[in-house]
């Protein structure tokens, strides 16, 4: 556990952050509200996240509707905005459960467990995997937690390694170049990046 | 003295477009392992086996890879 907090504490977690391991549980609220954004960061993600779906469904309907259109080029435009405006909202709508769900778990993780891993949002992307599908039986609630559980820790696992891969340029060797860590050394939110990615099961489930 | 290379390929604050390149990047990374995985599964467990597997396996893999690259760059860029 300690070690996934190491992993990720490196570089983008730098001085500015508490020590993990150092802290109280009054200091683990305060750091999930101020750090994770906690309980208002699920609306963030679950507006990103329908945003994210909605222009990548808008994309992807868009182009589907064009090649499933009877010849003619107008009819071919007609079909493929047709088809985005049908499906796009429904492609951002199950974005943003996913999103929602996760972050929402995610948060909860942070506040139950005192600890910030990638084991959370492992855990999380299973727990919304199974969730969703509740109502369709034992099979298909494993079979979702499963491929939501794959799928985050793959996520997690890239995660690290483009963060380590991109430190390169932090370690101390190269400090003295450096001006100024906070703005070059937090390159993506990759927390926010493995919400909205998890989204992206769901569209695959339903599409290919 | 030499400039580290990094992901983003210069120093100092990565710009918009260097934000999507390293989304799709990632993106196409886990679209390509998840395809691979679930795809692997599915078409062995469909009968498939040699070549088709394979084929079906690649084709899945790029499959997963670009729809993941595009959301994974989209949701880096409505950040930036």
């Amino acid at each position: 556990m300690d070690q996934g907090v190491d992993v990720i504490a490196k570089d983008a977690w730098s001085p500015q952050y508490p020590d993990l391991n150092q802290m109280d549980y009054a200091m683990w609220d305060s750091y999930a509200e101020v750090y994770m954004g906690c309980p208002w960061r699920i609306m963030e993600d679950c507006g990103g996240a329908f945003s994210m779906g909605a222009i990548g469904g808008s994309l992807f309907h868009g182009i589907k509707g064009f090649r499933n259109a009877p010849s003619g080029n107008y009819r071919r435009l007609i079909s493929s905005f047709v088809t985005l405006k049908e499906r796009a909202p429904i492609v951002g709508g199950n974005f943003a459960v996913w999103g929602g769900l996760f972050s929402a778990i995610d948060c909860s993780m942070v506040y139950m467990r005192k600890k910030e891993d990638p084991w959370n949002s492992i855990t999380s992307g299973a727990l919304t995997g199974a969730i969703l599908s509740v109502r369709n039986g034992t099979g298909a609630i494993i079979g979702s937690a499963v491929i939501g559980g794959v799928l985050l820790a793959l996520i997690e696992g890239f995660g690290i390694l483009f963060t380590s891969f991109t430190a390169e340029q932090f370690n101390p060797a190269n400090r003295m170049m450096e001006e100024d860590p906070n703005v070059s050394g937090q390159q993506i939110p990759f927390l926010f990046v493995f919400t909205i990615l998890s989204g992206v099961v769901h569209y695959i489930l339903h599409n290919l | 003295m030499p400039v580290p290379s990094s992901a983003y390929g210069h120093q100092g604050a990565p710009s918009c477009f260097d934000r999507i390149k390293v989304g799709f990047m990632m993106g196409f990374c886990v679209g390509m392992a998840s395809g691979a995985l679930f795809g692997g599964f599915s078409a062995l467990r469909y009968g498939l086996r040699g070549r088709e597997l394979f084929s079906t396996v690649g084709k899945t893999m790029i499959q997963g890879g670009g729809t993941f690259g595009t959301f994974m760059s989209i949701g880096t860029g409505i950040r930036c």
